[in-house]
């Protein structure tokens, strides 16, 4: 392997790492926010079939 | 043909799912700030779910892997160069903060608050057309990686974009931004797992040591220096990095996820983590795209490589699940869109002709109108037209017609207290310029002039726009004489 090669590879490694972690922890977090989106926003009523 | 009925099941069900929650959550939506901005009530990890769901579709994957397979590592530096920009933005909260400040809905509603109505309407009609445009290739993109993943014909293919279309369409109808952050959410999960699938798969089929051995064999010194390829060099870098700014900043789809963000803080912090994501967002599809040049080797059609190599590699199962996870990523990022560009088209296009302001029952029966006229005009454009250069440069060149102009109006606005209204009609026509030029003129290269030639290099033409547009707006405000004082800007937040 080349030097840019293993540079280039190293860098991708951190890059997906990094983008993988931030995945597993809004998935986890992101749970939490959607249920408050939910309960904070109070359905509305007949909203149903409105518009 | 490579799919199973077992992959068949996972993909019904992902779909089922999905429409079934984007349906039921629009018993939320009251009026229409809940419609555009989901009430302004999302947080951090939501808010960072759905914007890196927006930014990634099944074409960000092919596009991206095009770029693995024809330039190979030394593409990776576009990751790098997003990641920073976005990063930038979220740290400095440079235009999003003060955008969200504000409390605008879209962004040529803050023209309107800046300079003048007539500045609002111009600038809406450009932002749609060039989001339009750019928009019109992503169904073909993902008609191309079906057909090769799956292993039908076209036919079949158009039918199942066909079905994806319309029911995306009718929960962005039907919930607005409620919808679309609810689905976002759920399609961040299932295309995250999707990328990881492949990303296993591709490392298992072509280890990093056969990669580096077919990168240096088929490219040589150019496929791990991105100044030796002659697709890049320094023009290029400059005018992706300025343009990663402008589009983090400035992309109407993605911003309109800041401007639903509970406060300034947290729209700049969703930027800001959404940015450590960016780089492995570029480079996992390119490594994709790198993997197809070491397995089949150069020489194939490059925009269905990637796929190919997917649907070969990706056990039975496994591939129903990367098929929902990029039908995920699709429909996340058509959902956004149209829902960004229809409410544009609503509010600031349609909106703006009239002497009064609209009504928000109309202004939301517009922007449902709007979703489903656009999803017609993808179902048609994507079949004719035929990209220039790669498509990466496509999308980049067809969203500098706005984000141009954009930039240097928004970013004068809040940050120079002497721009005019003249300086930002001359921004943004100057900033659509060149890109319209390189549009039209690519297909006659052969035929110009040779000192018009650089108009058809898409690296000069996509620099050229963001130096034409700044230009345009410090000449333009300063040759209109003395003027009143701008409204304020909220710039605590930033």
């Amino acid at each position: 392997m080349t030097t840019g090669a293993i540079v280039w590879m190293a860098i991708f490694g951190l890059s997906a790492a990094c983008f993988f972690c931030v995945a597993a922890v809004v998935s986890v977090l992101g749970m939490r926010d959607v249920k408050d989106l939910l309960r904070r926003g109070e359905p509305i009523q007949g909203n149903e079939h409105a518009r | 043909m490579n799919f199973t009925r077992l992959d068949w099941g996972i993909v019904i069900v992902y779909l089922a799912l999905t429409v079934a929650a984007g349906i039921w959550v629009r018993r939320y939506v009251e009026d229409l700030g809940g419609y555009l901005v989901a009430g302004r009530r999302v947080r951090l990890a939501l808010g960072v779910a759905t914007l890196v769901a927006t930014e990634i579709g099944t074409v960000t994957f092919v596009y991206l892997a095009e770029l693995g397979y024809v330039a190979g590592f030394s593409c990776f530096v576009i990751g790098l160069l997003a990641a920073a920009a976005y990063m930038l933005v979220g740290r400095t909260g440079f235009i999003v903060s003060a955008l969200r400040a504000q409390g605008v809905m879209t962004i040529p509603e803050y023209y309107e608050r800046r300079y003048s109505r007539r500045v609002r309407l111009v600038g809406g009609t450009i932002l749609f057309l060039g989001g339009v445009l750019n928009m019109g290739i992503f169904l073909k993109f993902d008609g191309i990686f079906l057909s090769e993943v799956m292993g039908f014909g076209p036919q079949a293919v158009a039918l199942i974009m066909s079905v994806m279309m319309v029911v995306v369409v009718a929960y962005t109808v039907l919930g607005g931004m409620f919808s679309v952050v609810v689905t976002d959410f759920l399609q961040f999960v299932v295309l995250s797992f999707g990328m990881l699938v492949a990303t296993v798969a591709a490392l298992n089929a072509t280890p990093p040591a056969v990669l580096a051995e077919a990168v240096s064999r088929h490219l040589g010194e150019s496929g791990v220096d991105p100044l030796a390829n002659p697709r890049f060099g320094w023009p290029f870098i400059v005018w992706i990095f300025v343009s990663s700014v402008a589009a983090a900043a400035l992309w109407q789809p993605g911003v309109s996820k800041a401007l639903s963000s509970q406060s300034p803080d947290v729209a700049r912090r969703v930027f800001f983590y959404t940015g450590l994501t960016f780089a492995g967002r570029a480079m996992i599809p390119m490594l994709w795209g790198v993997a197809a040049l070491a397995y089949f080797g150069p020489g194939l059609p490059t925009l269905g490589v990637m796929p190919r190599l997917l649907g070969e590699i990706v056990p039975s199962g496994l591939l129903g699940l990367l098929v929902a996870g990029m039908l995920a990523a699709s429909m996340s990022t058509y959902s956004a869109y149209m829902l960004a560009w229809s409410s544009v088209f609503a509010r600031d296009v349609a909106g703006c002709l009239g002497p009064t302001e609209p009504s928000e029952a109309t202004t939301i029966r517009r922007t449902r109108y709007a979703t489903a006229g656009i999803a017609t005009f993808l179902l048609t454009f994507g079949l004719w037209y035929q990209v220039p250069d790669t498509a990466f440069q496509y999308l980049y060149i067809s969203g500098a017609m706005y984000t141009a102009g954009a930039l240097a109006v928004v970013a004068a606005g809040i940050y120079w207290p002497r721009a005019t209204a003249r300086g930002a009609y001359a921004a943004l026509v100057c900033g659509a310029a060149a890109p319209m030029g390189f549009l039209l003129l690519e297909r006659v290269r052969e035929q110009l002039p040779r000192w018009l030639g650089f108009v058809a290099e898409v690296n000069v033409a996509g620099l050229l726009s963001f130096a034409l547009a700044a230009a345009g707006m410090i000449v333009g405000s300063l040759t209109s004489g003395p003027v009143p004082a701008p409204a304020p800007v909220n710039r605590s937040a930033s």
